[in-house]
Protein backbone atom coordinates (compact mmCIF):
# COMPACT_ATOMS: atom_id res chain seq x y z
CA UNK A 1 0.00 0.00 0.00
CA UNK A 2 1.47 3.42 -1.09
CA UNK A 3 1.08 5.75 2.17
CA UNK A 4 3.34 8.52 3.25
CA UNK A 5 4.09 9.68 6.66
CA UNK A 6 3.92 13.01 8.36
CA UNK A 7 4.24 14.26 11.82
CA UNK A 8 1.03 15.40 13.01
CA UNK A 9 2.61 17.94 16.01
CA UNK A 10 4.59 16.15 19.09
CA UNK A 11 2.96 13.80 19.83
CA UNK A 12 0.89 12.17 16.57
CA UNK A 13 1.88 10.86 12.92
CA UNK A 14 -0.27 11.23 9.84
CA UNK A 15 -0.63 8.15 7.33
CA UNK A 16 -1.31 9.86 4.12
CA UNK A 17 -2.71 7.52 1.25
CA UNK A 18 -3.95 9.70 -1.20
CA UNK A 19 -5.47 13.51 -1.76
CA UNK A 20 -9.07 12.90 -3.42
CA UNK A 21 -12.44 11.69 -2.25
CA UNK A 22 -12.85 7.80 -3.69
CA UNK A 23 -14.53 5.08 -2.83
CA UNK A 24 -11.41 2.75 -3.49
CA UNK A 25 -9.20 4.77 -1.92
CA UNK A 26 -11.35 5.25 1.16
CA UNK A 27 -12.37 1.49 1.22
CA UNK A 28 -8.21 1.00 1.26
CA UNK A 29 -8.06 3.30 4.85
CA UNK A 30 -10.22 1.14 6.23
CA UNK A 31 -8.19 -2.21 5.28
CA UNK A 32 -5.48 -0.07 6.72
CA UNK A 33 -7.36 0.81 9.37
CA UNK A 34 -7.70 -2.62 10.34
CA UNK A 35 -4.38 -4.31 10.17
CA UNK A 36 -2.62 -1.21 12.49
CA UNK A 37 -5.62 -2.22 15.03
CA UNK A 38 -4.71 -5.77 16.00
CA UNK A 39 -3.07 -6.54 18.21
CA UNK A 40 -2.17 -2.88 19.65
CA UNK A 41 0.42 -1.09 17.96
CA UNK A 42 2.92 -0.38 20.48
CA UNK A 43 3.79 3.40 21.29
CA UNK A 44 0.19 4.11 19.75
CA UNK A 45 -3.04 5.13 21.97
CA UNK A 46 -5.13 5.66 19.30
CA UNK A 47 -6.44 5.75 15.43
CA UNK A 48 -8.58 7.81 13.83
CA UNK A 49 -9.14 7.31 9.91
CA UNK A 50 -10.29 10.29 7.60
CA UNK A 51 -11.37 10.07 4.27
CA UNK A 52 -7.68 9.39 2.85
CA UNK A 53 -5.33 9.46 6.14
CA UNK A 54 -5.37 7.70 9.40
CA UNK A 55 -3.58 9.89 12.67
CA UNK A 56 -1.95 7.65 14.93
CA UNK A 57 -1.60 9.21 18.28
CA UNK A 58 1.76 8.62 20.01
CA UNK A 59 2.11 7.14 23.71
CA UNK A 60 5.86 8.81 23.53
CA UNK A 61 6.68 7.34 27.02
CA UNK A 62 5.93 3.34 25.65
CA UNK A 63 7.36 4.61 21.89
CA UNK A 64 10.64 5.52 23.34
CA UNK A 65 10.88 2.37 25.52
CA UNK A 66 10.15 0.72 22.20
CA UNK A 67 12.97 1.79 19.52
CA UNK A 68 11.56 5.33 19.30
CA UNK A 69 9.65 6.11 16.00
CA UNK A 70 11.89 4.56 13.35
CA UNK A 71 10.78 1.23 15.14
CA UNK A 72 7.22 2.11 14.68
CA UNK A 73 7.37 2.82 11.34
CA UNK A 74 8.84 -0.42 10.40
CA UNK A 75 5.80 -2.13 12.85
CA UNK A 76 3.43 0.11 9.94
CA UNK A 77 5.29 -1.05 7.25
CA UNK A 78 5.57 -4.88 7.58
CA UNK A 79 1.38 -4.95 8.59
CA UNK A 80 0.55 -2.76 5.52
CA UNK A 81 2.59 -4.78 3.15
CA UNK A 82 2.12 -8.18 3.96
CA UNK A 83 0.42 -10.91 2.06
CA UNK A 84 -2.99 -9.74 3.01
CA UNK A 85 -2.69 -6.50 1.05
CA UNK A 86 -4.74 -7.66 -1.72
CA UNK A 87 -7.79 -8.82 0.98
CA UNK A 88 -10.89 -6.65 0.47
CA UNK A 89 -11.75 -4.49 3.39
CA UNK A 90 -14.41 -6.20 5.36
CA UNK A 91 -17.39 -4.75 4.08
CA UNK A 92 -18.62 -3.84 7.77
CA UNK A 93 -22.34 -3.96 8.94
CA UNK A 94 -25.13 -2.81 6.61
CA UNK A 95 -27.20 0.04 8.80
CA UNK A 96 -30.60 1.37 7.67
CA UNK A 97 -31.81 4.32 7.85
CA UNK A 98 -35.53 5.06 8.01
CA UNK A 99 -35.81 8.34 6.13
CA UNK A 100 -38.51 10.77 5.94
CA UNK A 101 -37.92 12.79 2.75
CA UNK A 102 -39.16 16.29 1.92
CA UNK A 103 -41.80 18.71 3.37
CA UNK A 104 -40.60 19.94 6.58
CA UNK A 105 -38.10 16.89 7.19
CA UNK A 106 -36.19 17.60 4.13
CA UNK A 107 -37.24 21.29 3.29
CA UNK A 108 -34.12 21.72 0.33
CA UNK A 109 -35.68 18.47 -1.03
CA UNK A 110 -37.20 20.87 -4.32
CA UNK A 111 -34.96 23.20 -4.49
CA UNK A 112 -32.03 20.75 -4.91
CA UNK A 113 -34.89 19.07 -7.70
CA UNK A 114 -34.71 22.86 -9.81
CA UNK A 115 -30.97 22.62 -9.26
CA UNK A 116 -30.36 19.19 -10.47
CA UNK A 117 -33.17 19.46 -13.04
CA UNK A 118 -35.06 16.50 -11.54
CA UNK A 119 -38.21 15.63 -10.15
CA UNK A 120 -38.45 15.47 -6.03
CA UNK A 121 -39.29 11.32 -6.75
CA UNK A 122 -36.37 11.07 -9.09
CA UNK A 123 -33.82 12.95 -6.54
CA UNK A 124 -35.22 10.55 -3.63
CA UNK A 125 -35.14 7.99 -5.78
CA UNK A 126 -31.53 9.04 -6.67
CA UNK A 127 -30.53 9.31 -2.80
CA UNK A 128 -31.99 6.54 -1.71
CA UNK A 129 -30.96 4.61 -4.13
CA UNK A 130 -27.09 3.29 -3.42
CA UNK A 131 -24.94 1.63 -0.39
CA UNK A 132 -23.40 3.96 1.02
CA UNK A 133 -19.90 3.58 2.66
CA UNK A 134 -19.32 5.96 6.29
CA UNK A 135 -15.95 7.12 4.84
CA UNK A 136 -15.21 9.18 8.18
CA UNK A 137 -16.77 10.31 11.05
CA UNK A 138 -16.26 14.02 12.47
CA UNK A 139 -17.37 17.38 12.30
CA UNK A 140 -19.62 16.81 15.59
CA UNK A 141 -19.66 13.77 17.64
CA UNK A 142 -20.78 11.04 15.38
CA UNK A 143 -21.39 12.73 12.26
CA UNK A 144 -21.40 10.03 9.43
CA UNK A 145 -19.86 11.52 6.04
CA UNK A 146 -21.17 8.89 3.46
CA UNK A 147 -19.44 8.38 0.03
CA UNK A 148 -21.36 7.05 -2.94
CA UNK A 149 -23.65 9.78 -3.64
CA UNK A 150 -25.01 9.35 -7.31
CA UNK A 151 -23.11 12.29 -9.68
CA UNK A 152 -26.83 13.74 -10.71
CA UNK A 153 -27.23 14.66 -7.30
CA UNK A 154 -23.58 16.56 -6.82
CA UNK A 155 -23.98 20.37 -5.95
CA UNK A 156 -21.86 23.35 -3.93
CA UNK A 157 -22.85 23.72 -0.37
CA UNK A 158 -26.14 26.45 -0.18
CA UNK A 159 -24.68 29.87 -0.51
CA UNK A 160 -26.03 30.62 2.96
CA UNK A 161 -25.79 28.11 5.51
CA UNK A 162 -28.84 27.56 8.20
CA UNK A 163 -27.86 28.69 11.27
CA UNK A 164 -30.02 25.71 12.91
CA UNK A 165 -30.15 22.19 11.38
CA UNK A 166 -32.97 19.44 13.11
CA UNK A 167 -30.93 16.86 14.53
CA UNK A 168 -31.27 13.38 12.04
CA UNK A 169 -31.60 15.84 9.51
CA UNK A 170 -30.07 14.05 5.81
CA UNK A 171 -28.05 16.19 3.51
CA UNK A 172 -26.19 16.36 0.83
CA UNK A 173 -22.82 18.54 -0.52
CA UNK A 174 -20.17 17.64 -2.78
CA UNK A 175 -20.22 14.14 -3.53
CA UNK A 176 -21.18 12.88 0.12
CA UNK A 177 -24.12 12.44 1.62
CA UNK A 178 -24.35 12.78 5.52
CA UNK A 179 -26.65 12.92 9.01
CA UNK A 180 -26.44 15.30 11.49
CA UNK A 181 -26.71 14.05 14.53
CA UNK A 182 -27.18 17.16 16.91
CA UNK A 183 -29.32 20.36 15.78
CA UNK A 184 -26.38 22.63 14.41
CA UNK A 185 -25.54 25.18 12.14
CA UNK A 186 -24.86 23.52 8.72
CA UNK A 187 -24.64 23.96 5.06
CA UNK A 188 -25.55 21.18 3.29
CA UNK A 189 -28.87 20.67 1.31
CA UNK A 190 -31.75 19.25 3.82
CA UNK A 191 -33.51 16.61 1.68
CA UNK A 192 -35.10 14.20 4.55
CA UNK A 193 -34.84 13.20 8.13
CA UNK A 194 -34.56 10.49 10.69
CA UNK A 195 -35.63 9.36 13.88
CA UNK A 196 -33.06 7.30 14.53
CA UNK A 197 -30.22 8.92 17.20
CA UNK A 198 -26.95 9.10 15.60
CA UNK A 199 -24.99 9.90 18.66
CA UNK A 200 -25.84 9.00 22.63
CA UNK A 201 -23.25 9.33 24.76
CA UNK A 202 -24.83 6.79 27.68
CA UNK A 203 -25.19 3.82 24.42
CA UNK A 204 -23.22 1.07 23.84
CA UNK A 205 -21.73 1.62 21.40
CA UNK A 206 -22.67 5.53 21.56
CA UNK A 207 -22.82 6.31 17.98
CA UNK A 208 -24.54 4.52 15.23
CA UNK A 209 -22.31 4.76 12.64
CA UNK A 210 -18.25 4.05 12.50
CA UNK A 211 -16.56 4.52 9.86
CA UNK A 212 -16.16 1.51 7.37
CA UNK A 213 -20.18 0.87 7.64
CA UNK A 214 -22.57 0.59 4.78
CA UNK A 215 -25.50 2.76 4.78
CA UNK A 216 -29.08 2.58 2.88
CA UNK A 217 -31.67 4.89 3.20
CA UNK A 218 -35.03 3.65 3.58
CA UNK A 219 -38.09 6.31 2.47
CA UNK A 220 -41.02 5.97 4.81
CA UNK A 221 -43.86 7.77 4.29
CA UNK A 222 -45.39 10.68 7.04
CA UNK B 1 -20.25 20.63 49.08
CA UNK B 2 -18.88 23.78 46.60
CA UNK B 3 -21.37 26.15 46.21
CA UNK B 4 -20.13 28.73 43.04
CA UNK B 5 -21.36 31.82 44.56
CA UNK B 6 -20.04 33.85 41.75
CA UNK B 7 -17.92 32.45 39.10
CA UNK B 8 -16.25 33.75 36.10
CA UNK B 9 -17.57 33.68 32.17
CA UNK B 10 -16.15 30.55 30.67
CA UNK B 11 -15.16 28.26 33.68
CA UNK B 12 -16.15 24.60 32.80
CA UNK B 13 -14.75 21.27 34.89
CA UNK B 14 -11.95 19.89 33.50
CA UNK B 15 -10.04 16.09 33.53
CA UNK B 16 -7.83 14.18 31.65
CA UNK B 17 -11.01 14.16 28.77
CA UNK B 18 -11.96 11.74 26.37
CA UNK B 19 -9.19 10.75 23.92
CA UNK B 20 -10.80 7.06 23.80
CA UNK B 21 -13.82 8.30 22.06
CA UNK B 22 -12.02 10.45 19.23
CA UNK B 23 -12.42 7.86 16.51
CA UNK B 24 -16.42 8.97 16.61
CA UNK B 25 -15.69 13.07 16.22
CA UNK B 26 -15.95 13.53 20.01
CA UNK B 27 -13.13 16.41 20.81
CA UNK B 28 -10.61 15.18 23.33
CA UNK B 29 -11.50 17.77 25.54
CA UNK B 30 -9.41 18.57 28.90
CA UNK B 31 -7.92 21.78 30.47
CA UNK B 32 -6.34 24.24 27.87
CA UNK B 33 -3.52 24.54 30.45
CA UNK B 34 -2.78 21.52 30.90
CA UNK B 35 0.32 21.81 33.16
CA UNK B 36 -1.32 24.34 35.37
CA UNK B 37 -4.27 21.61 35.93
CA UNK B 38 -1.85 18.68 36.23
CA UNK B 39 0.09 20.36 38.73
CA UNK B 40 -2.95 21.72 40.90
CA UNK B 41 -4.14 18.16 41.24
CA UNK B 42 -0.55 16.78 42.27
CA UNK B 43 0.03 19.30 44.84
CA UNK B 44 -3.64 17.82 46.57
CA UNK B 45 -2.58 13.85 46.14
CA UNK B 46 -4.64 13.32 43.13
CA UNK B 47 -3.66 11.54 39.60
CA UNK B 48 -2.95 14.39 37.01
CA UNK B 49 -6.20 13.70 35.62
CA UNK B 50 -8.56 14.46 38.19
CA UNK B 51 -11.50 16.72 37.48
CA UNK B 52 -10.52 20.31 38.27
CA UNK B 53 -11.78 23.72 37.80
CA UNK B 54 -11.32 25.84 35.24
CA UNK B 55 -11.94 29.19 36.19
CA UNK B 56 -12.10 32.16 32.96
CA UNK B 57 -11.01 35.84 34.03
CA UNK B 58 -13.03 37.70 35.85
CA UNK B 59 -14.08 37.54 39.63
CA UNK B 60 -15.33 34.05 41.34
CA UNK B 61 -16.64 33.49 44.72
CA UNK B 62 -16.26 29.87 46.49
CA UNK B 63 -17.65 28.37 49.67
CA UNK B 64 -16.81 25.42 50.73
CA UNK B 65 -19.27 23.63 52.71
CA UNK B 66 -17.04 21.32 54.30
CA UNK B 67 -13.57 21.32 55.03
CA UNK B 68 -11.35 20.79 52.04
CA UNK B 69 -7.58 20.40 50.86
CA UNK B 70 -7.19 22.30 47.90
CA UNK B 71 -4.49 24.23 45.39
CA UNK B 72 -4.56 26.82 43.12
CA UNK B 73 -2.37 27.46 40.08
CA UNK B 74 -2.06 29.14 36.45
CA UNK B 75 -3.04 32.97 35.96
CA UNK B 76 -1.29 35.35 38.27
CA UNK B 77 -4.28 36.21 40.42
CA UNK B 78 -5.52 37.54 43.75
CA UNK B 79 -6.88 35.11 45.65
CA UNK B 80 -8.06 35.41 49.34
CA UNK B 81 -10.31 34.28 51.87
CA UNK B 82 -11.67 36.69 54.51
CA UNK B 83 -8.90 39.02 53.61
CA UNK B 84 -6.46 36.43 54.21
CA UNK B 85 -4.39 36.02 50.71
CA UNK B 86 -3.78 32.61 49.62
CA UNK B 87 -0.65 31.56 47.95
CA UNK B 88 -0.51 29.62 44.46
CA UNK B 89 1.44 26.47 43.87
CA UNK B 90 0.87 25.04 47.02
CA UNK B 91 -1.71 23.02 48.83
CA UNK B 92 -4.20 24.61 51.64
CA UNK B 93 -6.03 23.17 54.16
CA UNK B 94 -9.44 24.99 54.18
CA UNK B 95 -11.97 24.83 56.98
CA UNK B 96 -15.70 24.21 56.52
CA UNK B 97 -17.45 27.43 55.47
CA UNK B 98 -14.22 28.59 53.86
CA UNK B 99 -15.04 31.51 51.17
CA UNK B 100 -12.53 32.48 48.76
CA UNK B 101 -12.43 35.06 46.51
CA UNK B 102 -10.23 34.72 42.78
CA UNK B 103 -10.29 38.69 41.67
CA UNK B 104 -9.36 39.35 37.98
CA UNK B 105 -5.78 38.09 37.00
CA UNK B 106 -3.02 40.41 36.70
CA UNK B 107 -0.92 37.99 34.07
CA UNK B 108 -2.37 34.95 32.11
CA UNK B 109 -6.37 34.56 32.17
CA UNK B 110 -7.14 30.93 33.23
CA UNK B 111 -6.83 29.62 37.01
CA UNK B 112 -6.66 25.86 38.07
CA UNK B 113 -8.23 24.99 41.01
CA UNK B 114 -8.27 21.38 42.46
CA UNK B 115 -9.65 19.48 45.47
CA UNK B 116 -7.85 16.62 47.00
CA UNK B 117 -10.34 13.33 45.84
CA UNK B 118 -11.37 15.36 43.03
CA UNK B 119 -14.70 17.13 41.73
CA UNK B 120 -17.22 13.66 41.57
CA UNK B 121 -19.71 15.32 39.00
CA UNK B 122 -21.75 13.03 36.60
CA UNK B 123 -19.67 11.44 33.70
CA UNK B 124 -20.00 11.29 30.03
CA UNK B 125 -18.23 8.98 28.07
CA UNK B 126 -15.59 8.13 31.41
CA UNK B 127 -15.21 12.25 31.70
CA UNK B 128 -16.45 15.12 33.44
CA UNK B 129 -15.16 17.40 31.16
CA UNK B 130 -17.39 20.14 29.67
CA UNK B 131 -17.36 20.37 25.82
CA UNK B 132 -20.17 22.77 26.21
CA UNK B 133 -20.04 23.57 22.04
CA UNK B 134 -20.33 19.69 21.14
CA UNK B 135 -23.26 19.21 24.08
CA UNK B 136 -20.95 16.55 26.45
CA UNK B 137 -21.00 17.00 30.01
CA UNK B 138 -22.06 19.92 31.79
CA UNK B 139 -22.69 23.62 30.31
CA UNK B 140 -20.54 26.42 31.68
CA UNK B 141 -20.60 26.74 34.94
CA UNK B 142 -23.06 29.17 36.45
CA UNK B 143 -23.32 31.06 39.38
CA UNK B 144 -25.49 29.15 42.53
CA UNK B 145 -24.25 25.47 41.24
CA UNK B 146 -22.81 22.98 43.96
CA UNK B 147 -20.03 20.60 42.97
CA UNK B 148 -19.74 17.39 44.77
CA UNK B 149 -16.22 16.41 45.99
CA UNK B 150 -14.03 14.37 48.67
CA UNK B 151 -14.06 16.24 52.18
CA UNK B 152 -10.61 16.66 53.38
CA UNK B 153 -10.09 14.34 56.67
CA UNK B 154 -7.79 14.13 59.65
CA UNK B 155 -5.16 12.34 57.56
CA UNK B 156 -4.64 15.27 55.50
CA UNK B 157 -4.78 18.17 58.22
CA UNK B 158 -2.17 16.02 60.16
CA UNK B 159 0.21 16.16 56.83
CA UNK B 160 -0.10 20.26 57.67
CA UNK B 161 0.50 19.64 61.16
CA UNK B 162 -2.41 21.49 61.62
CA UNK B 163 -5.27 20.96 64.15
CA UNK B 164 -8.51 19.46 62.57
CA UNK B 165 -10.50 22.08 62.85
CA UNK B 166 -8.66 25.31 62.38
CA UNK B 167 -10.89 28.47 61.64
CA UNK B 168 -8.42 29.84 58.78
CA UNK B 169 -7.04 28.63 55.36
CA UNK B 170 -3.32 26.84 56.35
CA UNK B 171 -1.18 26.68 53.56
CA UNK B 172 1.38 24.26 53.15
CA UNK B 173 5.27 25.56 54.19
CA UNK B 174 6.36 24.42 50.57
CA UNK B 175 5.40 24.67 46.56
CA UNK B 176 5.98 23.72 43.52
CA UNK B 177 8.08 26.07 41.36
CA UNK B 178 5.97 25.95 38.28
CA UNK B 179 5.26 29.31 36.95
CA UNK B 180 8.20 30.08 34.98
CA UNK B 181 7.10 27.24 32.24
CA UNK B 182 4.12 29.24 31.61
CA UNK B 183 5.60 32.65 30.91
CA UNK B 184 2.66 34.40 32.30
CA UNK B 185 4.64 37.39 31.32
CA UNK B 186 4.07 36.35 27.59
CA UNK B 187 6.93 37.75 26.43
CA UNK B 188 8.57 34.23 25.20
CA UNK B 189 7.59 33.06 20.99
CA UNK B 190 5.63 30.13 21.10
CA UNK B 191 7.52 26.83 19.49
CA UNK B 192 5.66 26.12 16.38
CA UNK B 193 6.39 22.33 14.40
CA UNK B 194 6.10 22.70 10.80
CA UNK B 195 2.71 21.63 9.22
CA UNK B 196 2.11 19.26 6.16
CA UNK B 197 1.59 22.46 3.84
CA UNK B 198 3.67 25.20 5.10
CA UNK B 199 5.30 24.45 2.04
CA UNK B 200 2.44 25.58 -0.07
CA UNK B 201 2.94 29.22 1.68
CA UNK B 202 4.09 31.61 -0.77
CA UNK B 203 6.37 32.77 1.69
CA UNK B 204 7.25 29.49 3.83
CA UNK B 205 8.68 31.68 6.74
CA UNK B 206 5.92 34.17 6.72
CA UNK B 207 4.88 32.77 9.91
CA UNK B 208 7.87 33.15 11.83
CA UNK B 209 9.34 36.50 10.75
CA UNK B 210 5.51 38.26 11.38
CA UNK B 211 3.81 38.68 14.85
CA UNK B 212 -0.27 37.65 15.23
CA UNK B 213 -2.68 39.24 17.35
CA UNK B 214 -5.05 36.77 19.46
CA UNK B 215 -8.30 37.29 18.31
CA UNK B 216 -11.30 37.85 20.84
CA UNK B 217 -13.33 35.55 19.63
CA UNK B 218 -11.05 32.95 21.14
CA UNK B 219 -12.86 29.92 22.06
CA UNK B 220 -12.22 26.61 23.86
CA UNK B 221 -12.40 24.96 20.33
CA UNK B 222 -10.23 27.29 18.71
CA UNK B 223 -8.14 30.43 18.70
CA UNK B 224 -8.32 33.12 15.46
CA UNK B 225 -4.75 34.69 14.78
CA UNK B 226 -5.32 38.09 13.13
CA UNK B 227 -2.09 39.65 11.15
CA UNK B 228 -1.15 40.32 7.67
CA UNK B 229 -3.17 37.83 5.81
CA UNK B 230 -0.77 34.64 4.87
CA UNK B 231 -1.05 33.64 1.24
CA UNK B 232 -1.29 29.68 0.24
CA UNK B 233 -1.36 28.09 -3.00
CA UNK B 234 -3.65 24.84 -2.35
CA UNK B 235 -5.66 25.07 -5.13
CA UNK B 236 -8.54 25.02 -2.40
CA UNK B 237 -9.44 21.67 -2.80
CA UNK B 238 -7.91 20.30 0.06
CA UNK B 239 -10.11 17.14 1.96
CA UNK B 240 -10.66 16.71 5.22
CA UNK B 241 -7.66 15.08 7.33
CA UNK B 242 -7.82 14.19 11.02
CA UNK B 243 -6.21 17.49 13.36
CA UNK B 244 -5.23 17.39 17.07
CA UNK B 245 -5.10 20.14 19.72
CA UNK B 246 -2.34 22.86 18.81
CA UNK B 247 -2.70 22.63 15.39
CA UNK B 248 -2.75 25.85 12.90
CA UNK B 249 -4.95 25.77 10.11
CA UNK B 250 -5.17 28.22 6.97
CA UNK B 251 -8.58 28.65 6.24
CA UNK B 252 -8.70 30.67 2.66
CA UNK B 253 -8.73 34.18 4.17
CA UNK B 254 -5.29 33.80 5.62
CA UNK B 255 -5.46 34.52 8.65
CA UNK B 256 -4.56 31.02 11.01
CA UNK B 257 -6.55 29.21 13.54
CA UNK B 258 -4.74 27.99 16.20
CA UNK B 259 -7.10 24.41 17.31
CA UNK B 260 -8.11 23.51 20.79
CA UNK B 261 -8.98 21.23 23.67
CA UNK B 262 -12.74 21.05 22.33
CA UNK B 263 -11.50 21.56 18.57
CA UNK B 264 -13.23 18.89 16.27
CA UNK B 265 -11.32 15.91 15.17
CA UNK B 266 -10.90 16.53 11.39
CA UNK B 267 -10.42 19.65 9.14
CA UNK B 268 -10.59 20.77 5.79
CA UNK B 269 -7.81 23.54 5.75
CA UNK B 270 -4.24 23.22 5.57
CA UNK B 271 -2.26 22.48 7.96
CA UNK B 272 0.88 25.52 8.16
CA UNK B 273 1.91 24.16 11.72
CA UNK B 274 1.27 22.72 15.23
CA UNK B 275 2.21 23.96 18.23
CA UNK B 276 5.08 22.61 20.38
CA UNK B 277 3.27 20.25 22.75
CA UNK B 278 4.61 22.39 25.75
CA UNK B 279 3.36 25.33 24.67
CA UNK B 280 -0.28 24.72 24.52
CA UNK B 281 -0.18 25.64 28.11
CA UNK B 282 1.75 28.92 27.62
CA UNK B 283 -1.03 30.00 24.92
CA UNK B 284 -3.89 28.85 26.61
CA UNK B 285 -2.73 31.74 29.43
CA UNK B 286 -2.38 34.47 26.59
CA UNK B 287 -5.18 36.61 26.61
CA UNK B 288 -7.59 37.44 23.16
CA UNK B 289 -5.62 40.62 21.86
CA UNK B 290 -2.16 39.99 22.96
CA UNK B 291 0.68 39.60 20.55
CA UNK B 292 2.35 36.51 19.74
CA UNK B 293 5.33 35.44 17.52
CA UNK B 294 6.48 32.07 16.91
CA UNK B 295 9.82 30.06 16.42
CA UNK B 296 10.20 27.01 14.40
CA UNK B 297 11.39 23.66 16.56
CA UNK B 298 11.93 20.55 14.75
CA UNK B 299 9.13 17.69 16.35
CA UNK B 300 12.11 15.69 17.81
CA UNK B 301 13.12 18.39 20.02
CA UNK B 302 9.76 18.81 20.57
CA UNK B 303 9.31 15.64 21.75
CA UNK B 304 12.13 15.62 24.13
CA UNK B 305 10.50 18.64 25.81
CA UNK B 306 7.53 16.86 26.13
CA UNK B 307 9.07 13.94 27.94
CA UNK B 308 10.97 16.39 29.88
CA UNK B 309 7.88 17.88 30.73
CA UNK B 310 6.51 14.11 31.76
CA UNK B 311 9.50 13.59 33.90
CA UNK B 312 8.98 16.69 35.43
CA UNK B 313 5.65 16.21 36.50
CA UNK B 314 6.61 12.82 37.42
CA UNK B 315 9.27 13.93 40.19
CA UNK B 316 6.92 16.03 41.58
CA UNK B 317 4.40 13.76 42.49
CA UNK B 318 6.90 11.58 44.23
CA UNK B 319 8.12 14.75 46.07
CA UNK B 320 4.36 15.30 46.96
CA UNK B 321 3.72 12.10 48.03
CA UNK B 322 6.77 12.02 50.44
CA UNK B 323 5.34 15.29 51.92
CA UNK B 324 1.52 14.31 52.06
CA UNK B 325 2.29 10.91 53.72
Amino acid sequence: MDYECWPLGDRALLLHFGDVLDLDLNARVHVALERLREPRLLGVRGLLPSYASISLELDLTELGRHGGEPALLARIQDRLQSDAAAAAPARGRIVEIPTRYGGENGPDLDEVARLTGLTAQDVVALHCGPLYRVAQVGFQPGFPYLLGLPAALELPRRAQPRVRVAAGSIAIAGGQTGIYPNPSPGGWHLLGRTELALFEPARTPPALLRAGDQVRFIPVEG
Amino acid sequence: MLELLRIAPLSTIQDGGRAHWRALGVPVSGPLDDWSHAIANILVGNPTDCAALEIGFGRSELLFEQPAMIALTGARAPIDAAGQALPRWRPILLAAGTRICIEPAQQGQRTYLAVAGGLRTHQVLGSRSSAPLAGLGMEALKRGERLAFVHAGPAQARAFGAPQHAHRPIPANWWADAEPLLDLEGGAELRLIAGAHVGLLADPYAPYTQSFRISNDANRMAAPLLGTPLVINDGGRMISEPVVPGTVQLPPAGQPIVLLADAQTIGGYPRIGHLAGVDLARFAQRRGGSELRFEPIGVDAARRLWRWRQQRLARLELAVRARLG
